[in-house]
């Protein structure tokens, strides 16, 4: 699970209308690890924690680099947006869930809005590669976000449409004429995405040549608190949201058989005598699942607020 | 082999049934070798004309080559075709495994590719002993000669799509070291 | 009862694979870098090492890979994994040996000194003039891992690169190309039993700050390290010896493989290192909890398992010596049950 336990400092804050540039640095001098084109970071706010795309090179960072778009109804964006140097943030390592095809003999990245984000570390990781590529961008007309940036690394190889009606003709023009073992890579707003996904399938392509960015789903999400009672030792032990029952127990000093923390070696399966299991782990068949009377402790957790467990 | 269930080794299960072309295909390639591949790619071909798409055909005589001139002419012509395209391969499975290769070589995709399988006749088995391919009229688990090395080897049900060629290894370790005095 | 014998690095260091007293294939990975105690003593503390086999193996592995270039492969659009590969296992190393050895970035420019084995190089990612070797090929001469590199795309696996000189039956130059499923393929039970798609669904969300790691285990008939399909007609027949000749039990090999499972920072592609250690059944017999367990182990072990492995002949004997070691063992076993208990 990753979680966002490193504490980074803010470096420089920059903005272009409603989205913030902020550089993440170091606070302790400790290097920064490289990521993978099209990575993100988990940060901490206090009402949630939000997924980000790092914008800056991907190659031993000097900071990791992030834009958030201020959103009304997401209090997560607004606090960043009021953040100053040398405030700290917690954040996590950077998650890859977008990441280049490495064989691929060209690139196309379709691009919509702040959608840029994600694009801008494949784009400079192509430029360095010397891969071939290509950039479709949408978005509203006047300034946007990282656009001088974009053009500034794909020359020729950016085309700029600021309509919907562009948009599609441009794209059905491209999407019919990509060379055999082309990946189409797709970051907007979702209307968008799923505009492009079903225009590329009636023009042939198969869903294993496209990837768009979906910040969720790689990492596990860190769930609500929950409680179990322990039958045997008539126990009771609080999970909260971000740690697992495994973790909570072990804190409690019950020990658990475990290996992988993973959800696959089945190494950690507790029996449930009451209350209905979330399971998040790749080890029960589905009819273990469905008779609900076991879990995997160090991924799953409850759909209710207690479990009673066969411990 | 114990144990070893057919369905999940890397010998694939070729589809009984040449199926039907896929509605999606915006251009098709079509190959086929041998008497019965070059019957289920002209099924294929008059279904894709009523769709009136664009196709390319690569076919070969009614005799299957050992080394396929369509396959040939097939990875050329995929070398200049555009996402859309789907390729349609029926042969011998020698000659169905070197198509593959060569589309996927070319940057064609599985979910691209159908493929349909006249026989199992013929196979190319590799012989990681002394590095060489050997064409032979084998099943998994016969013997044969290694064309390179001459040894006897079993062929494995082991298949590398890239190489389009089974594993062989020596059948016979010991009558093998008596043989040849080769020593640990 | 004298004073307890001193125990030598190599088995103190060895990696006993069986934590319980029957053995099955099971989706078996644990974080990497957790020191793991045995009976003997300690392994895991670090994700690569070198230990006192290291000069001899990297050795060994120029010398292989001199007389059969096949056994390492690269490719173009596996280069960016293969400058990862070599930083992680530079700085893995460097980790575990601060003494000796020194990875340093200075801007663009890293610093290795190797003084272990007389080696300093300045050198550019991405830049192989720099480095003055290809980078997997520099990686593989410093670590005494085997390395494969899979590419993840359409949804699998797929071994694009590597350099494999010490495998266990299998042949790089053979799989190379293949899915993580069809490299797989051969290997009984895993597929039905759900241990090669849950391995598979894990390998492909694996992240770049968690590494894993997993151990495998074979038993070979003696300490050569290179068992690769390639040379079976050189290896071969020292197994088969083995079942006849009483004699050879004692020199028969644990073979445990520590594999680590890494997502690669910068390129994405997934890095499977293998490195091995052999443990003679003589010297596990310095440890009698080792050879209890095995001999458990080795007992209860499936057929299917036991076929695949190539220990279905070996059992009995093994079985037999692990109780009365010794030449002859064996044979004596057959004829009398009722032999007092050797000495351990
Ligand atoms: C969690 C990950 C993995 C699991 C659970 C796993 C499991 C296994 C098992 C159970 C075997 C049979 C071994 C024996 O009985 O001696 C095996 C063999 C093998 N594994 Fe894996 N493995 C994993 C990762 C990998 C990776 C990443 C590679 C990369 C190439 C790999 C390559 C092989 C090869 C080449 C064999 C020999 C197959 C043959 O007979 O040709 N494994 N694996
Ligand atoms: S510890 Fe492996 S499944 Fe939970």
């Amino acid at each position: 699970m990753s979680t966002p336990e490193q504490r980074l400092c803010v470096a420089t804050i920059r903005r272009t209308g409603t989205v913030a540039h902020l550089r993440l640095g170091p606070s302790d001098g400790r290097p920064l690890g490289s990521f993978t084109p099209g990575s993100h970071i988990l940060i901490q706010t206090p009402a949630s924690v939000n997924a980000y795309s790092l914008t800056g090179p991907h190659v031993d960072p000097g900071a990791y680099e992030i834009s958030v778009q201020r959103h009304r109804d997401r209090g997560g964006s607004a606090w960043l947006h009021q953040l100053s140097v040398g405030h700290t943030v917690s954040v996590s390592g950077p998650v890859s869930g977008f990441a280049p095809v490495l064989s691929a003999a060209h690139h196309l990245f379709i691009v919509g809005g702040i959608g840029v984000t994600p694009i801008l570390s494949h784009v400079r990781a192509a430029v360095t590669g010397s891969r071939s590529f290509e950039v479709i961008d949408a978005h509203r007309p006047g300034p946007a976000a990282h656009r001088d940036e974009l053009t500034r690394l794909c020359g020729s190889r950016l085309t700029t449409v600021t309509d919907r009606g562009a948009l599609l003709q441009r794209l059905t023009e491209r999407l019919a004429d990509q060379p055999l073992g082309t990946i189409a890579y797709l970051c907007g707003p979702a209307e968008m995405m799923a505009a492009v996904r079903a225009l590329a399938d009636r023009l042939g392509w198969p869903a294993e040549r496209i990837r768009s960015e979906a910040f969720t789903g790689v990492a596990l999400a860190p769930g609500r608190p929950f409680r179990v009672r322990l039958a045997r030792s008539r126990r009771r032990v609080a999970v909260a949201a971000g740690v697992s029952l495994l973790e909570a127990l072990e804190t409690a000093g019950i020990a658990v058989p475990h290996r992988c923390r993973q959800g696959v070696c089945g190494e950690c399966r507790v029996g449930v005598l009451a209350g209905r299991p979330e399971h998040r782990d790749l080890y029960l068949t589905e009819s273990e699942r469905a008779s609900g009377d076991a879990l995997m402790a160090c991924v799953s957790r409850c759909l209710d607020d207690e479990l009673e467990l066969a411990l | 082999m114990v144990g070893v269930s057919p369905e999940h080794t890397s010998v694939p299960a070729w589809p009984t049934d040449p199926g039907e072309i896929d509605p999606a295909g915006q251009s098709f390639q079509v190959l086929g070798s041998g008497r019965d591949g070059v019957r289920v790619a002209r099924a294929w071909l008059a279904q894709i004309a009523r769709t009136g798409r664009p196709v390319l055909s690569h076919v070969d005589g009614h005799t299957a080559p050992e080394r396929s001139v369509a396959v040939a002419a097939l990875g050329a012509s995929l070398a200049r075709a555009r996402v859309g395209v789907r390729v349609m391969i029926a042969g011998p499975e020698l000659v169905a495994l070197d198509a593959i290769a060569a589309a996927r070589a070319a940057g064609a995709i599985d979910a691209e590719l159908r493929v349909w399988v006249s026989d199992r006749a013929l196979k190319r088995v590799y012989c990681p002993h002394c590095r060489t391919f050997t064409v032979a009229r084998v099943q998994v688990a016969d013997t044969f000669a290694c064309g390179g090395c001459a040894r006897t080897l079993v062929v494995y049900h082991h298949l590398s799509r890239r190489h389009g060629a089974y594993l062989g290894f020596l059948a016979d370790v010991q009558a093998d070291a008596g043989d040849r005095g080769a020593s640990g | 009862m004298s004073s307890p014998p001193v125990i030598p690095d190599r088995v103190a260091r060895f990696p006993f694979p069986f934590p319980e007293a029957h053995y099955r294939y099971s989706t078996n990975v644990e974080p990497a870098r957790t020191p793991v105690r045995t009976a003997a003593g300690e392994w895991g503390r670090w994700l690569i090492d070198a230990d006192d086999g290291y000069r001899d193996e990297l050795a060994l592995r120029a010398q292989i890979l001199a007389a059969d270039p096949s056994r390492m492969v690269s490719a173009p659009h596996m280069a960016d994994a293969a400058w990862d590969t070599l930083l992680l296992c530079l700085g893995e190393l460097a980790a575990a040996h601060p003494e000796e050895m020194v990875l340093h970035r200075d801007g663009a420019v890293y610093r290795w000194c190797n003084r272990r084995l007389d080696e300093e190089r300045h050198f550019r990612r991405g830049d192989a003039d720099s480095l003055g070797a290809d980078p997997l090929a520099y990686a593989g001469s410093q670590v005494q891992e085997d390395i494969v590199l899979l590419e993840q795309r359409e949804g699998e696996l797929w071994a694009e690169a590597g350099l494999v000189t010490f495998a266990a039956d299998w042949s790089l130059a053979f799989d190379i190309g293949m899915t993580f499923l069809e490299i797989h393929g051969p290997v009984p039970r895993v597929h039905v039993e759900g241990v090669i798609p849950r391995a598979h669904a894990f390998l492909l969300r694996l992240q770049p700050d968690a590494p894993y790691r997993r151990t495998n285990w074979t038993m070979s008939a003696d300490p050569r390290l290179d068992q690769s399909t390639e040379t079976y007609p050189e290896w071969g027949p020292a197994r088969e010896r083995a079942l006849v000749d009483p004699a050879a039990v004692g020199q028969l090999q644990l073979r445990v493989e520590v594999q680590h499972l890494i997502r690669l920072p910068t390129s994405g592609a997934i890095l499977f290192l293998i490195r091995t250690h052999l443990l003679s059944l003589e010297a596990l017999m310095t440890v009698p909890e080792w050879a209890r367990r095995f001999a458990e182990v080795l007992r209860e072990l499936p057929a299917d398992i036991a076929d695949y492995k190539g220990v279905a002949g070996l059992r009995a004997p093994v079985l037999g010596w692990l109780e009365h070691p010794g030449p002859g063992a064996a044979s004596r076993e057959r004829q009398s049950r009722s032999a007092a208990r050797s000495p351990t």
